[in-house]
């Protein structure tokens, strides 16, 4: 069986190592690391702003069609989108989480500042239109969420009196997980239920994005089951429930496919085998070790989890030294901090062909490396929204490509 | 509410020296600040509370003010100092002679020092460099100029004073050649304040400010850049044993160290810019001094100026030392009704505000003694705990769900405490100027959110949209963090940048 190795446990990593594994390939992931998913929101963004100076686009897979040939959605093409996505949509729903959208429209997410995102796939705990909320209730005490500061932000988008609520749960836990641990509980949720009940009767209401780990949707539909109305989870600060949601279902999806997934090993180099990689070098703790491998794939990210690395002056791939796509002299950062623009160091990345293999000087620097997620150039994940979707859509082509089969 | 016995312009510590000086004095006292108080030159200064060792050798009159305005704000103003010491560190290469020469100016100006071996030196101080070859201890500290400034300012305040922030003085009202009062502008709109003497206090930008009075006051300005670095590698300020100059001292504050600084003549105290080639001498020398620079993360840089008086000779006799000069402009320009103070450093702001306030009590005909030398900031109260520990302590009783910004120990309560003293529209810099909210290693990542929704919730934003708050005060902080982006402080910002621009949409206005 051909043996594929993926370094990352991110969404790109993950979703590559099933893909490779639902292909045919025997599959192992390393991971130095956690991924972002608990920094993000848990809504897979597919694109809102193709141009730093243009408006949002309101239907992503036109705006994809229309992209610069070095985007990475333009390399692997529309049709890939779709076919990740809707992969992606029904691996999930397996696990019990619902992700709505079809790529042809965006959705509006109310987030903790009072603001709204564009979206194109929520979790059906977020999937309401802001318009609808009436209320937005804190769960306390929890430093992340500001009732009133959401409220604020909401009457000011809907030109609606939207209204306050605290519910303090019992013992107060004070962290997220914690919290969400708490109201995870029956009795805890009956009570929020009940509190509700008394308080809301009826209406739509916005709470932090504490709904359990596991059974947030079960947990959503019980409690509105018990005050006759419509809950919406509200993103914020981290640590991300959703996100974590999200991981758990992902990773559980690949060790079930049997993908052996090792944490804590850094790769840190490559078995050249002049032209192919015979596979990485690998550090655990102290210990170097050779991982050999038919194929490999890149989802280590980017700067937040070290799939980029930098020291004055210059960025660098750390792990096979790969050429990136950053202008030398330029700026990581502009001098305004929320520039609409985004940061220069955030949308460099490794150039890769149509395969998504990285190149030097035009050439594939080895002709079995595939590359995927953040740590690709090209794009602006940050800027564009567009990081779940080009996570998941070039994690599907390179995690099949790596099996050997053809795109 | 319009009259004053005397009118303030600058919330440097100075200003607010002068202000509390003559509201003790009972003296009925406006003080106006531009921005917030520190703004100027005191916010972005080392934070050294001076023995005089730097100047021993070179300026001896500075060295023996140092070391007795240091003993006095050490005894008035408790919770303002960290009581570090210092060590004086000789490396390979310096001028062995200059050691002598310090002692020697040690002995004169009355600075206690004590000769310590290299291995004393560093089981002291474990980091600095092995290869130092004598070292003295001095007792230089460490201040917190915000809070010294805060505190002289809220002192002032309970004598009487009024305090005005975001309050930029535009103009002066004559009647004549006299200064009668100041046209003065905020957020509302402009105002006129009248008072027998008028005190320019604008350190680096006092040039343009008197030339309206039509006097003449030469500044050259000179400034100095510094870099926080996240890590405190010294417990003691660190000099190195030569004559002042570039990136030289490393003070310990709270959880990180400065280095600094570096000097370059501009032409304005506004839109300093810090230079990649500062940069480099400030960490290399800071490596010279404590090796783990090199490996650090660099938090933040900043600069600021230091306005020089470039005349000598000044034919105003009074106060006047090499160090700075109150300049009585009736006598010296035939301009009745001001008074300017210039130069002078933060460690001797309490002599100069003296030197300033009997000038003007001389004016207004009052016969009154200054006593700042020997009343406490906090008076009536029983002497406080620097502040750091005041905190540590607090931590024990702080429910971690109060906690705002866990970096730097700010509970909701230290927050609260200092709500009512903010002016003109909502900042959450001017309640980071009085906590120390964000100013540790994430830099504003998570504590913005918490200290904007803490002003929501207080009713401080008053209509004014939190989105704009937040955006303006992210967009501000990143001044300081451009300098020093990589490693891991550039880790930092694109998680914080996806935070605000990608979670939150700040970047499109965040109404999608
Ligand atoms: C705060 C934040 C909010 C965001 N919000 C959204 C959002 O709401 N919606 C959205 O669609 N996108 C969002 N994004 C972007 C999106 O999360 C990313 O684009 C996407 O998750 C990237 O996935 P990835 O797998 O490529 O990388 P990552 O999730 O960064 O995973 C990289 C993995 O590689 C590992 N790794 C790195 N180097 C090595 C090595 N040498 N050896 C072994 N392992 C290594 C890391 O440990 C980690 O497991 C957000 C990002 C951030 C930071
Ligand atoms: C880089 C550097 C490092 C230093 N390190 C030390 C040190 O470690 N120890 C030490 O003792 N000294 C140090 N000093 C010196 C010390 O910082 C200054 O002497 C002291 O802070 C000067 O205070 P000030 O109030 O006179 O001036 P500033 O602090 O500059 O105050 C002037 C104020 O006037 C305000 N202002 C200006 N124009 C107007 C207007 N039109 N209306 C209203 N307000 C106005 C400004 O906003 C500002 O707040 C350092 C100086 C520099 C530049």
């Amino acid at each position: 069986m051909r043996r594929v190795l993926v370094i990352g446990g991110g969404l790109a990593g993950l979703t590559a190592a099933i893909e490779a594994r639902e292909a045919g390939a025997e599959v192992a992931l390393l991971q130095a690391g956690q991924g972002v998913h608990h920094l993000f929101s848990g809504c897979i963004d597919l694109l809102a702003y193709p141009q730093p100076d243009g408006p949002a686009v309101e239907n992503p897979l036109e705006a994809i069609a229309r992209l610069a040939p070095e985007h990475p959605y333009a390399k692997i093409g529309g049709d890939a989108v779709v076919r990740a996505m809707v992969g992606f949509q029904r691996r999930v729903t397996e696990h019990g989480l619902t992700y709505l959208g079809d790529g042809r429209h965006q959705y509006r997410v109310l987030t903790a500042m009072g603001t709204l995102r564009l979206t194109g796939l929520t979790p059906l705990t977020m999937a309401v239109d802001p318009a609808q909320i009436d209320v937005v209730c804190s769960i306390g005490p929890y430093r992340n969420f500001s009732a009133g500061l959401v409220a604020d932000g909401l009457s000011r988008l809907t030109k609606k009196n939207v209204r306050t609520l605290a519910f303090e749960v019992a013992q107060g836990e004070l962290d997220a997980m914690g919290l969400a641990a708490k109201l995870a509980e029956p009795a805890e949720s009956a009570r929020f239920g009940d509190f509700l009940a008394r308080e809301a009767r009826g209406l739509t209401v916005a709470i932090p994005a504490l709904l359990g780990l596991e059974n947030a949707e079960e947990q959503k539909r019980s409690i509105e089951s018990r005050f006759g109305g419509v809950l919406v989870e509200v993103p914020g600060l981290p640590p991300s429930i959703p996100g974590l949601r999200l991981m758990h279902a992902l990773r559980r999806i690949a060790l079930d496919r049997g993908v052996r997934i090792a944490q804590n090993v850094r790769a840190v180099g490559a078995l050249d085998g002049g032209g192919v990689l015979r596979g990485v070098k690998v550090r655990v703790a102290d210990l170097e070790r050779e991982e050999t491998a038919d194929a490999v794939v890149l989802a280590t990210g980017h700067l937040v989890t070290g799939g980029v690395v930098s020291t004055r002056g210059a960025l660098r791939e750390p792990v096979f030294d790969l050429p990136l796509s950053f202008p030398a002299g330029e700026s990581f950062f502009r001098s305004r901090f929320l520039d609409r623009a985004g940061h220069p160091a955030l949308s460099c990345g490794v150039i890769v062909d149509s395969s998504l293999r990285p190149l030097r000087d035009q050439s594939p620097v080895y002709e079995n490396l595939f590359a995927c997620g953040d740590i690709l150039g090209g794009f602006d994940p940050y800027r564009e929204r567009s990081g779940g979707g080009v996570a998941l859509s070039t994690a599907t082509v390179a995690g099949r490509l790596a099996a050997g089969v053809a795109r | 509410m319009d009259r004053f016995d005397a009118i303030v312009i600058g919330g440097g510590i100075t200003g607010c020296g002068v202000a509390r000086d003559l509201a003790l004095r009972g003296v009925g006292v406006l003080l106006l600040e531009q921005h917030d108080l520190a703004h100027g030159a005191t916010g972005r200064c080392h934070g050294l509370l001076h023995s005089g060792v730097r100047y021993a050798v070179k300026d001896p009159i500075a060295a023996q003010e140092c070391i007795s305005e240091n003993r006095i704000v050490r005894r008035i103003a408790p919770h303002c100092v960290e009581l570090t010491g210092g060590l004086v560190i000789e490396l390979p290469g310096d001028d062995p002679a200059y050691y002598h020469q310090l002692r020697r100016g040690c002995d004169e100006a009355g600075i206690e020092h004590r000769a310590l071996s290299p291995a004393d030196a560093l089981e002291l101080e474990p980091n600095l460099n092995p290869r130092l070859t004598r070292a003295l201890s001095v007792p230089d500290a460490s201040v917190d100029p915000f809070l010294l400034s805060q505190e002289n300012a809220r002192a002032a305040e309970r004598h009487g004073a009024i305090i005005r922030t975001h309050s930029a003085v535009i103009d002066f009202i004559r009647d004549g050649a006299a200064v009668t009062g100041v046209r003065f502008a905020d957020d509302e709109g402009e105002h006129e304040a009248r008072a027998p003497v008028t005190v320019l206090a604008a350190g680096g930008w006092g040039m343009p400010l008197a030339a309206k009075a039509g006097v003449r006051v030469g500044l050259s300005l000179s400034k100095g850049s510094l870099v926080i670095m996240n890590r405190r590698f010294c417990d003691r300020v660190i000099n190195r044993c030569r004559l002042p100059a570039d990136a030289d001292l490393v003070i310990p504050n709270g959880p990180t160290s400065i280095i600094g600084t570096t000097s370059i003549t501009v032409a304005s105290p506004d839109g300093l810019v810090i230079e990649p080639r500062e940069l480099a001498v400030l960490l290399a020398e800071g490596a010279a001094l404590a090796p783990g620079f090199a490996t650090a993360r660099a938090l933040r840089s900043y600069a600021g100026v230091r306005p020089l008086f470039q005349e000598s000779g000044d034919a105003d006799g009074r106060g006047i030392t090499r160090g700075f000069f109150v300049l009585n402009h009736a006598t010296r320009d035939g301009v009745p009704g001001l008074v300017s103070i210039v130069g002078g450093k933060l460690t001797t702001y309490r002599l100069m505000a003296e030197k300033t306030a009997d000038q003007v009590c001389e004016l207004l005909g009052r016969r009154v003694a200054g006593r700042t030398s020997d009343t406490p900031l906090r008076e009536g109260e029983p002497a406080p705990f620097y502040h750091r520990y005041e905190r540590l302590a607090r931590l024990a009783t702080t429910k971690p769900g109060e906690m705002v910004c866990e970096c730097e120990m700010v509970p909701r309560e230290a927050i609260r405490a200092i709500l009512s003293e903010l002016h003109g529209r909502p900042d959450l810099a001017d309640v980071q100027h009085r906590t120390r909210l964000g100013m540790g290693p994430c830099q504003g990542g998570l504590c913005s959110y918490r200290g904007l929704a803490l002003l929501h919730d207080e009713g401080l934003l008053a209509g004014g949209s939190p989105a704009a708050v937040i955006t303006r005060f992210l967009d501000q902080r990143f001044g300081g963090i451009a300098p020093v982006l990589w490693g891991d402080q550039l880790r930092e910002e694109a998680l914080n940048y996806a935070f605000y621009a990608t979670l939150f949409g700040l970047d499109r206005g965040g109404d999608a």
